[in-house]
């Protein structure tokens, strides 16, 4: 807790600016950290009014681009970040020649699945750790890269530029973690194994590339990567509705995929700067037209609204949660919404600087809107899947709230937002898969007294809900906590209701508990089995991480505030 | 190179491959009961032959830096670094569909000689015409092949519905043709001279100035009857009717030669013919490109055979080539120069996807699946090797990443944005939405439903002719995977239109 506050106070008063927030803090941080007088940082401008602006760090130069991986302390060999996008794609091919007749030889194709989701988790993790615990003073912008032209003989170069700053590592962290809970998940799976290993590995190279990825071209090709093992995952592994709910997503991503192209190839043809790498884009030094800025803008906004679950955008990908196997939901629900939300930030804000400021308003009515139509989704819903899936509606009307008045400590919680919601979205759909599993699916009213046959599972199910509303100690917490202190300034009433939407959610989430788990034993699941050792090996790692993340905020603030570097320096240069 | 030995090597490709021909047609008529593979094996030398003798004109003109080789018939033929792209990119689809129809060619052998010798025929034709900038020459060689390809359906003729389409391929070629003449009537009463490339300067031979009227109307003719082999509208229907009705592997080798040579064709006269009077033509290629995506688009939604939905995504696919030989056009007068590079790498995957997705429909057909959509349900269950294989085809050929078409699409819209299209992009990028949601229900088909149980084996394919398929297919991604190299390949060919 203290960690966290004197997270948030650093990154306040290191970017010089929110006084009036540095001194409405000054007495709460003195109570609570107790080494306040030792920070560096402790120095605000009290007497300083002036309302908070778009805080830009006093000198926050656009790093040039590296070619060579920088060193953080540990020898990670310069094609780390390729393999952690490949080896998912790699183990995909050898499944691909692997013959699933026999249960040994599925089981083989699970190991081979769930080695290479492991090794870009491991990977991952270890980068991260490697980051935080060298600090936020040795960490540079850019933690790797790797950068080497792909086409060049053409009207602007395509880089193969990978790179991962601390926002990349932490929605990377999510990625891994989520996938690899999602392989552990399907170790019991015995029909079309191969396939359903295939596609999910696919599904993983798509998303970390996408994550990874430093240049427009070779964005859009990971993200639209997507499209076809995203249908295929949900129509043939997916229940009641998942021909509808297939075609839905599959299109909706092939439409983001098509607005993106065409966004950036506006920009990229209008720049001037015959290059699709995002740096190269951000140093142009001849800038896009207004109008079309504006129009990239909102191709760009609407591409990734499409995925961001944004009402009245928001129906596409939810039916896909619903209607898709529990796995396939969790991926859904709980990487690639966030994804489109990462790439909201990364692109959206950091490539539209002026267009976002300048829509900053219609950003923030959208997110009320998304907020309270989450509200009454959840209230609406009937089945526990639904239920779940529209929580997330709630959960990224807050990140659209942070990007409506992006500032670093709303961006810092926008981000944390990203990750939390994504593992106790994730967690709750896995967490769903096994309900239904035990009960077969029936509506939620039929559901009930579940927690005296089996309590680790409802246990389980009121941490996850407890994280999805930002329990203290856990990742949402630390999340909401910097986000709302860091719009509360901009927009004071949108902060207010937006925060009476998660009450009300809140309420929800533990009316399905209660309903769930406690009450008389109903007759009909009497012989509900309580979790597994396997369904707790990949619950576990979940829960783990959304309370590290809670715990360590104060650690993994500073890493990702590193990585908001650039962000906030176009913000600036966008004033 | 000078003189006659110039000329020689510039022409071998096509001697070879003519050649090769005439030992086949010969053989055929003397000794009919002739081994199948006899022929092909002659297809397959000439092809390499004819490969190894592009190399040698591409290593002559290695230090010119214009990548032009030889100019003979006073301008009248080029050979440069753009035709030896296209007669390689010919070569590597007749050694595709060689190696493809061997079963075919087991299953008619009385017909193999004839059809190796059109398909030779024909690659001779398409690299002749690559390098002809003089009128008289260039109605020749197209009359050759049209009448070519005309043929290998009709021999090939399995079935009433293959006669169909011969005789429909006969009459769209034969109004492409006629008014590809009249065109270059015009074009001659505008210039006075059979040389096209003196559109280009806007001066009759006898220096005063062309008729603008009479210049256009003749350019516009002349692409119109050139669009059909695009399979651009509205004579695209032979398209359909071919890939329904012809071998897998003819239809392939037929359109994917009519993709490569008319859109090819077209990019160099766009550049070194009609000059001045390109902005003019091209809102007729552009409004018929558009009508080709959107129309091809739908219609791949309702497609229920197989090889009505690869007709309709290669319709799709030649509306994205007239983009980009639009986009070249309009970048000789100064605004862009990236049009014919992603047209000559976007031909690359049109050709490979074009050819691998009916050579392993041609397979499904051969086991005796069928062509409709409820003979594909379950394939990939049933045979996931080739059914994953023609996916990965389809992909590439509707322009779906990671693939090779994803990456000419988004070139040849690079290249139009920069030309001033924006709405024929816009358009684009609702074709390209349409090939998807097209392309799911086939793949939804093929591997989530299991309705169809009817027995099949794809082993009666020669696994030769298998690899091949697939090979062709895992193409698609490799062109993708090496975009830099390839596409400076092209590049440096597309410097060579003058």
């Amino acid at each position: 807790m203290s960690a966290t506050l004197h997270a948030i106070w650093s990154a306040a008063s290191a970017a010089q600016q929110a006084p009036r927030l540095a001194a409405a803090f000054q007495p709460f941080r003195a109570a609570v950290v107790p080494f306040a007088a030792t920070a560096p940082a402790a120095t605000a401008p009290a007497a300083s009014v002036a309302p908070p602006t778009i805080p830009v760090p006093a000198a926050a130069p656009v790093p040039a681009t590296n070619t060579t991986p920088t060193n953080i302390g540990v020898d990670l060999p310069s094609v780390l970040l390729s393999t952690v996008v490949w080896a998912t794609t790699a183990a995909a091919l050898v499944i691909v020649f692997l013959p699933e007749r026999t249960p040994e030889q599925r089981s083989r194709i699970r190991a081979v699945a769930l080695a290479a989701a492991a090794t870009a988790l491991g990977l991952t993790l270890i980068t991260l750790a490697s980051a935080i615990s060298l600090g936020v003073s040795a960490t540079p912008d850019q933690l790797h890269e790797e950068n080497a032209a792909w086409i060049t003989h053409f009207a602007f170069t395509i880089h193969y530029h990978l790179s991962a700053d601390g926002v990349t590592l932490c929605m990377l962290a999510l990625s891994t973690l989520v996938f690899t809970s999602v392989f552990l998940a399907a170790w019991k799976r015995q029909e079309r194994v191969r396939l359903y290993c295939g596609l999910l590995l696919l599904a993983e190279t798509s998303v970390n590339g996408a994550l990874c990825a430093a240049d427009l071209v070779l964005f859009v090709m990971f993200f639209a990567m997507q499209a076809v093992p995203l249908y295929l995952l949900i129509r043939c592994f997916g229940g009641e509705g998942s021909r509808r709910a297939a075609m839905r997503a599959g299109v909706t991503w092939l439409v983001s995929t098509v607005l993106l192209v065409v966004a950036f190839l506006l920009v990229i043809v209008h720049s001037g700067g015959h290059s699709s790498d995002l740096a190269d884009l951000l140093t142009a030094t001849t800038p896009i037209s207004d109008k079309v800025g504006i129009a990239a803008f909102w191709l760009t906004f609407t591409a990734l609204g499409l995925g961001f679950v944004i009402v009245p955008l928001h129906t596409l990908l939810l039916g896909a949660s619903a209607a898709a196997s529990s796995g396939v939901a969790a991926v859904i629900s709980g990487v690639l919404v966030r994804l489109c939300g990462y790439a909201m930030l990364r692109f959206a804000l950091g490539l539209f600087p002026a267009q976002a400021q300048r829509y900053g308003a219609a950003l923030m009515v959208l997110a009320v809107l998304s907020a309270v139509w989450g509200v009454l989704l959840t209230l609406g819903q009937r089945t526990l899947r639904r239920l779940v899936a529209a929580v997330s509606i709630g959960q990224m009307s807050l990140v659209l709230l942070a990007i409506s008045a992006p500032n670093t400590i709303s961006l810092d919680g926008a981000v944390l937002q990203l990750v939390g919601g994504g593992l106790s979205s994730a967690l709750l759909l896995l967490l769903c898969g096994i309900i239904e599993g035990r009960t077969r699916s029936v509506p939620l009213h039929r559901i009930g007294g579940l927690g005296a046959q089996a309590p680790r599972l409802g246990a389980f199910w009121i941490f996850a809900c407890l994280a999805a509303l930002g329990a203290p100690l856990l990742a949402g917490f630390s999340a909401e906590l910097m986000l709302f202190t860091g719009v509360f300034p901009v927009h004071p009433y949108a902060t207010v209701f937006v925060m009476a939407t998660i009450a009300v959610t809140t309420a929800a989430l533990i009316w399905s508990a209660q309903h769930v788990f406690m009450g008389p034993i109903r007759e009909e699941f009497a012989r509900v089995r309580d979790t597994t050792a396997l369904e707790l090996g990949y619950l576990w790692p979940l829960v783990v991480f959304l309370v590290a993340f809670g715990v360590l905020a104060g650690r993994v603030v500073p890493v990702i505030g590193t990585g908001l570097t650039r962000i906030a320096a176009s913000l600036g240069a966008g004033q | 190179m000078n003189g006659g030995l110039g000329i020689l090597v510039g022409l071998l490709p096509a001697v070879m491959l003519a050649g090769g021909a005439s030992l086949c047609a010969a053989i055929a008529v003397a000794r009919p009961w002739t081994l199948a593979s006899l022929y092909r094996w002659i297809a397959l030398l000439s092809t390499v032959g004819a490969f190894v003798a592009s190399m040698l004109e591409l290593a002559a003109m290695t230090h010119n830096p214009s990548g032009v080789g030889q100019v003979s018939f006073g301008g009248g033929l080029m050979i440069d670094r753009f035709h030896v792209f296209g007669t390689v990119l010919v070569c590597a689809v007749l050694a595709l569909t060689v190696l493809g129809a061997q079963a075919y060619l087991r299953r008619a052998p009385t017909r193999a000689g004839a059809v190796c010798a059109l398909l030779l025929l024909s690659a001779a034709a398409s690299a002749m015409l690559l390098a002809q900038r003089e009128m008289a020459a260039f109605t020749i060689d197209l009359a050759l092949l049209i009448t070519c390809l005309v043929l290998l359906t009709a021999i090939t003729k399995t079935s009433s519905v293959t006669a169909e389409a011969a005789f429909r391929q006969v009459l769209s070629g034969g109004i492409a043709l006629a008014t590809a003449v009249y065109g270059l009537v015009l074009v001659y009463a505008a210039t006075g001279t059979t040389d096209l490339s003196r559109l280009a300067t806007g001066f009759r031979v006898n220096g005063t100035r062309v008729d603008p009227v009479l210049s256009v109307v003749g350019i516009c003719l002349v692409v119109f009857g050139l669009l059909i082999l695009v399979g651009a509208p509205p004579l695209q229907a032979w398209i359909r009717h071919l890939h329904e009705a012809a071998p897998g592997p003819i239809a392939g080798f037929s359109s994917a030669l009519g993709v490569v040579t008319g859109s090819a064709v077209l990019a160099r006269y766009a550049v070194e013919g009609f000059g001045t009077g390109s902005s003019r033509w091209t809102i007729l290629v552009d409004v018929l490109a558009v009508v080709a995506m959107l129309s091809g688009g739908i219609l791949a939604i309702r497609a229920s055979t197989i090889r009505r939905l690869i007709a309709d995504l290669s319709i799709v696919q030649g509306g994205f080539l007239l983009l980009a030989v639009t986009a070249t056009a309009k970048g000789i007068s100064g605004q862009a120069g990236a049009g014919p590079t992603a047209l000559l790498y976007a031909l690359m995957g049109a050709a490979t996807s074009l050819v691998a997705a009916l050579l392993l429909a041609g397979i499904f057909d051969a086991a005796g699946l069928g062509t409709s959509i409820d003979a594909y349900r379950g394939v990939g269950r049933r045979a996931p090797t080739t059914a994953g294989f023609l996916a990965l085809a389809l992909l590439a050929l509707a322009g779906l990443p990671p693939l090779a078409g994803f990456i000419a699409r988004l070139l040849i819209a690079e290249a139009a944005l920069d030309a001033g299209a924006g709405w024929v992009v816009a358009a684009a990028a609702v074709a390209v939405t349409l090939c998807g949601v097209a392309l799911f229900g086939w793949l939804s088909a093929m591997y989530a439903e299991d309705e169809n149980q009817a027995p099949f084996a794809v082993t009666t394919t020669p696994l030769v002719s298998r690899v091949t398929a697939w090979s062709a297919a895992a193409l698609g991604l490799l062109l993708a995977a090496f975009a830099g190299p390839l596409l400076s390949l092209a590049g440096g060919s597309a410097t060579a239109l003058h």
